[in-house]
């Protein structure tokens, strides 16, 4: 296969992702406006979703083999990645809790990514990337992984902020019928917050790793003492047990911020290249 | 054979009138084997509750079936000692509107509450009687089939029975909202008047980690613990149950707020930041309207209440054309069956007819073969004309809504069939 007709064939498979997670979106609206009530929440059936993952997994998976590493080298590698990262784990959360209501919040976030990872793919010249060894590969696996986590979190505090003020101010609206409830929400983000920090710390860890072994007079990028900051609160927000309505209120607000970090971090590393790269 | 019915309910007829018609089981049970023994009506249903009485029949003789409706109505105005209204008149309802009209009233559509499941317990009930009585023919059996599922579908694939429609629930849709489960709640119910009661008949069935009644009398309070399975308390309790409760439901009648802004503040620092949902459904309201501004407490009056089932209508009411395509749709279904149902007799004769052509030539083999290979053929016989005639009888039945006017008769003369003799088949 010649780098011209891979070029094009990476590009037919990145467009499509997008137009499937565009398609996922719009069966969600549509699922969204017919079926608010809880019954139909608590029977997920996500066979379009499984078989989104299900190809995206295969891209990335090939497109490593093919690196020799994981597949984060260029903007269009690591949005996609991250893009698959958060469609994943919003998949997980709603088969562990069978609450379907966010579905649609957290696909349209790795929509807006594949359509980040498109744009650059259809400008990507087959430029040479580096490839990773173990340890990089696993850093960068992970601190995606951890973005991806906070996002989500991020994404469900958002969410359950604003059905509690439309609660509190007796706003029976959209998100009063379409969403599940104050407490699945809040199960939800400790949920994120916890698989963030986890792997977060294994971002962390293996940086360590890494300056030890490499150039120690480096410094941090923002996107890195972002990221940092990121692991320090997440880590503390998951050891709290949640306990109380007070507590969800500030891992909640925590969350939002977090969220606020994940996104200048996508968009200093769309604009400068990610520090793995 | 068709469906014709009468029509007594809450939209043209007033309470007290409806309330003279109503049947209880065991009425309901003699009126329709009076029906089949003095009218000869084969089929029957009755539904009746306390927003309609409606009488489906199934006959075959259109003339008999509508006399023995103007018969039955007689009956009913001697009988029940009352007169009905010349204008609008008592509706004697034809065929079509008949099957259509079951399967609203099933649906929820014709329920003075649009959307109530409660009617279709009710028609589910009505073949239990028609069945006592021997009165649950074929067709009846298979409309009353049709509303079920037609029922069921629209509460299924519309909206039209979400959200709910009294103060009452809507709190508990609320605490859901807040709490996702109630199962794991401290209810207290402050009062013990119409409205406690209200909330305690919907919570019934609902499992909640605690229920307890504070009331300032015990006597009225007691009876309801009793009939409720709660725990009872006098209102000296409030500061500390206030503290371990996670809904509130409040309507003592009282001309003061019962419930100050100040013990819901002390509340809340007991309880060490949960959440706490009070709903006042008093009037004069119970609780201090500033207790809802404290971070952790959800406070909602009557009127919020009345803004969540406003809307919650407004949705069924929008749900309805929805419906409406269900209802036509099943209603559709039900004719083809009932068309398909006039092919029957031709089809068992052309059966009987292959089948007996097929056993005679088998019986002039019947000496070269034994018993048991004899046997044998004869299933094979059978199983092929099954075989050749299934697919074929199931299109015709299919499209039977569809078959020229004359198709049947040609079927019938092409096969020499003479469907009385039939018809008489069991």
């Amino acid at each position: 296969m010649t780098p011209d007709s891979f070029g094009a064939l990476t590009n037919i498979i990145v467009i499509l992702l997008t137009v499937f997670y565009g398609s996922l979106i719009t069966s969600e609206l549509l699922h969204a406006k017919k079926a608010v009530s809880t019954a139909d929440q608590t029977k997920p059936r996500l066979l379009w979703l499984n078989l989104v993952l299900l190809l995206h997994f295969s891209v990335v998976l090939a497109r490593g083999f093919e690196v020799g590493s994981c597949p984060v080298g260029s903007r269009w590698e690591a949005l996609s990645l991250l893009a698959f990262l958060i469609a994943f784990l919003q998949w997980f959360l709603v088969v562990i809790s069978r609450d379907r209501s966010t579905l649609l919040y957290g696909l349209s976030l790795a929509f807006l990514l594949q359509l980040g990872s498109t744009t650059f793919s259809l400008t990507f010249e087959g430029q040479s990337v580096p490839v990773l060894d173990s340890i990089r590969s696993l850093h960068a696996f992970s601190a995606l992984f951890g973005v991806a986590g906070v996002a989500i979190a991020g994404v469900h505090g958002i969410l359950w902020e604003l059905l509690r003020r439309s609660i509190k101010k007796g706003q029976f609206g959209v998100l009063f019928n379409q969403l599940s409830s104050l407490e699945s929400l809040s199960r939800l983000v400790k949920l994120a917050t916890v698989i963030s920090a986890v792997t977060l710390t294994i971002t962390v860890a293996s940086a360590f790793l890494l300056v030890d072994e490499s150039n120690r007079d480096r410094s941090l990028g923002y996107e890195s003492l972002a990221t940092l900051l990121t692991w320090l609160i997440f880590s503390i927000l998951a050891i709290f047990p949640r306990a109380t309505h007070s507590v969800t209120v500030w891992r909640t607000w925590f969350s939002i911020a977090g969220f606020a970090v994940v996104i200048f971090v996508i968009v200093y590393g769309s604009l400068n290249g990610f520090h793995a790269a | 054979m068709k469906v014709y019915s009468l029509t007594v309910c809450h939209k043209v007829f007033p309470i007290e009138l409806r309330e003279k018609i109503a049947f209880t089981d065991e009425e309901a049970t003699t009126f329709l084997k009076d029906l089949k023994a003095k009218h000869s009506i084969e089929e029957a249903l009755l539904v009746s509750t306390c927003n309609r009485t409606e009488l489906f029949i199934g006959t075959a003789d259109v003339h008999r079936g509508l006399t023995s409706l103007d018969e039955v109505l007689q009956i009913w105005e001697r009988e029940r000692n009352f007169t009905l209204p010349l204008c609008p008149p008592p509706n004697i309802v034809d065929h079509h509107h008949s099957v259509e009209r079951l399967l609203r009233v099933t649906a929820g559509l014709e329920s003075q509450i649009v959307g109530e499941s409660e009617i279709q317990g009710q028609v589910r009930n009505a073949m239990n009687l028609s069945a006592d009585a021997g009165v649950n023919g074929p067709v009846i059996l298979k409309l009353w089939e049709k509303a079920l599922r037609c029922g069921k579908r629209v509460r299924s694939e519309t909206s039209l029975g979400d959200g709910a429609l009294s103060v009452a629930y809507g709190a508990l849709e609320v605490a859901r909202k807040i709490f996702g489960e109630l199962s794991k709640l401290n209810v207290t119910i402050i009062g013990a008047g119409e409205v406690a009661e209200l909330v305690l008949q919907n919570l019934q069935g609902q499992q909640t980690k605690s229920l307890k009644i504070l009331n300032r009398s015990r006597e009225r309070a007691e009876h309801l613990a009793r009939e409720y399975d709660a725990q009872l308390g006098g209102l000296d309790e409030l500061p500390q149950v206030l503290a371990s409760s996670d809904l509130v439901v409040v309507s003592t009648g009282a001309s003061e707020p019962i419930i100050t802004n100040e013990m819901v503040r002390q509340a809340q620092s007991e309880r060490k930041g949960g959440a706490l949902l009070l709903v006042d459904l008093g009037l004069p309201r119970d609780v201090e309207q500033e207790a809802g501004s404290l971070a952790d407490v959800f406070l909602f009056n009557l009127d919020d209440l009345a803004r969540l089932v406003e809307g919650n209508l407004q949705k069924r009411r929008e749900a309805i054309p929805e419906a409406e395509q269900i209802v036509q749709h099943e209603a559709r279904q039900f004719a083809n069956w009932l068309e398909s149902r006039r092919l029957d007799p031709a089809i068992r004769s052309l059966r009987n007819a292959l089948e007996s052509a097929g056993l005679k030539e088998l019986q002039q083999m019947k000496e070269e073969l034994n018993p048991e290979e004899f046997e044998r053929m004869e299933k094979v016989v059978r199983k092929v004309i099954n075989r050749l005639l299934h697919k074929s009888t199931q299109e015709l039945k299919e499209s039977s809504g569809q078959l020229e006017k004359g198709f049947l008769s040609q079927l019938e003369s092409f096969f020499h069939i003479d469907p009385k003799s039939e018809e008489e088949t069991p």
